[in-house]
């Protein structure tokens, strides 16, 4: 149940619209995640405050809260992914890698915060370097690229050409996750001064494949399979991300069931072994019953019924 | 698939996010999309960062030069963390004896 917008932003029901304005940016400085990050408290009230000001800054929604046309709850979204959420992770494009000096910690003062902030409005504008007179690491440049499922698998070569004609070669290594950022060091902008060019910062995307899945370094399928391979057993076919296998199916096998291949998944580099490809049966009864087939059944359960839903009616 | 998001999927994304502000945003440099085949593409991160942006904008109606200011400083604090995180790590794998005397000094320095 949602508080009293209100009491949430902590103003009279008789408020103007400017000190609701006021009260609420006061919360926003006191509570947004990404400018309190350590505050796990901080986040809820940040909530509660925006829904509450969501609702008090309309004035017609105002007015039907007033008169009790509607409650309290706004619409919130929920499981929102904040910008700190990625803040800590390693491929964050907004996150200048800052390498420790060699002679120690001292030395981070505060001139840097100014000078960073100057370097990143002076590239924004797109002046990289020549107006600055110190030297200065280059820019990371990010690209995107869209890769299928068996390239990131196995691994590829690929070239990014941009619409300007301006191309990056890429080398996906095998086993690349879907969201993952290569970093390619050295091919960003030119630094200034004498200081190291930028990374090449190349998020994936990776195209899902019509047969195959994966899971970590296994690969999972669905294979079909008749109802005499299920019943007698038997070798038949299956697609691997190398190429088509022969797999022994058992005698009596069932839909559902989960045949391992072992090292016919992904083989990542760093890893001794690859991973399996996992074969989950699925039994496909035939396009046409003919009659045969029928007689056959009729008179087999005649004699030989079973029932594989025991105990669960009971 | 993760995704990487047109612009004009970015603006849709996004309740008070315009294609005029995201420009802005672009050439200020408090985004930085991802070039690609198709022209500039956004991802997931991006996407969080224009939230954050649209809402500072928003409640404190803040010039695209001040906005990239503040998002200079929210990196430059997010970097000090993951610094200091990665420092408290190299520590907790040391023997007692060095983070005790790691940790006086450190607490020595503080009150000076």
């Amino acid at each position: 149940m949602s508080r009293d917008p209100y009491e949430v932003l902590g103003v009279a029901r008789t408020a103007s619209a400017d000190e609701i304005k006021k009260a609420y940016r006061k919360i926003v400085r006191e509570t947004h995640p990404d400018l309190n990050p350590d505050d796990p408290a901080a986040e809820e009230r940040f909530i509660e405050a925006t829904v509450a000001n969501d609702l008090l800054k309309d004035p017609e929604q105002r007015a039907r809260f007033d008169k009790g046309e509607i409650d309290a709850s706004g619409a919130e979204k929920p499981q929102r992914q904040y910008y700190r959420d990625f803040a800590d992770s390693p491929d964050n494009p907004y996150q200048s890698q800052r390498r420790a000096s060699p002679g120690g910690f001292e030395g981070f003062d505060t001139s840097d915060i100014f000078e960073e902030i100057l370097r990143q409005r002076g590239q924004g504008r797109g002046q990289g370097s020549g107006d600055w007179q110190f030297n200065a690491p280059g820019q990371d440049r990010r690209y995107a690229l869209d890769i299928g499922f068996l390239e990131a698998a196995r691994g590829a070569s690929k070239r990014i050409t941009l619409p300007n004609g301006e191309s990056l070669d890429v080398r996906i290594p095998a086993g690349t996750a879907d969201g993952q950022t290569l970093r390619l060091r050295g091919k960003g902008e030119a630094g200034s001064g004498s200081g190291p060019a930028g990374d090449a910062l190349v998020s994936l995307s990776v195209r899902p494949h019509k047969l195959f899945r994966r899971e970590g370094d296994d690969i999972l399928i669905t294979l079909p399979i008749s109802i005499d391979e299920a019943i007698l057993g038997g070798s038949v076919q299956t697609p691997t991300i190398d190429g088509p296998v022969s797999l022994k199916i058992p005698e009596g096998a069932s839909s559902g069931q989960v045949l391992r291949l072992r090292a016919r998944g992904v083989q990542r580099g760093g890893q001794k072994k690859p991973g399996d490809q996992r074969v989950e049966l699925r039994i496909v009864a035939p396009r046409k019953i003919d009659d045969a087939l029928s007689s056959f059944m009729e008179s087999w359960r005649e004699t030989h019924g079973y029932d594989p839903r025991e105990g669960m009616t009971s | 698939m993760t995704g990487h998001y047109s612009t004009d999927e970015t603006v849709d994304a996004i309740a008070t996010l315009t294609h005029t502000r995201l420009t802005t945003y672009i050439e200020v440099g408090i985004i930085r999309p991802c070039e690609s085949q198709t022209g500039p593409v956004f991802t997931p991160v991006d996407l969080a960062r224009l939230e954050l942006v649209c809402e500072l904008a928003e409640s404190h109606e803040l010039a695209a030069d001040a906005l990239a200011m503040v998002m200079s400083l929210v990196d430059q604090l997010h970097a000090s963390r993951n610094e200091l995180a990665a420092l408290g790590k190299a520590l907790d794998a040391e023997p007692e004896d060095v983070r005790g005397r790691v940790m006086a000094a450190w607490q020595a320095s503080l009150s000076r």
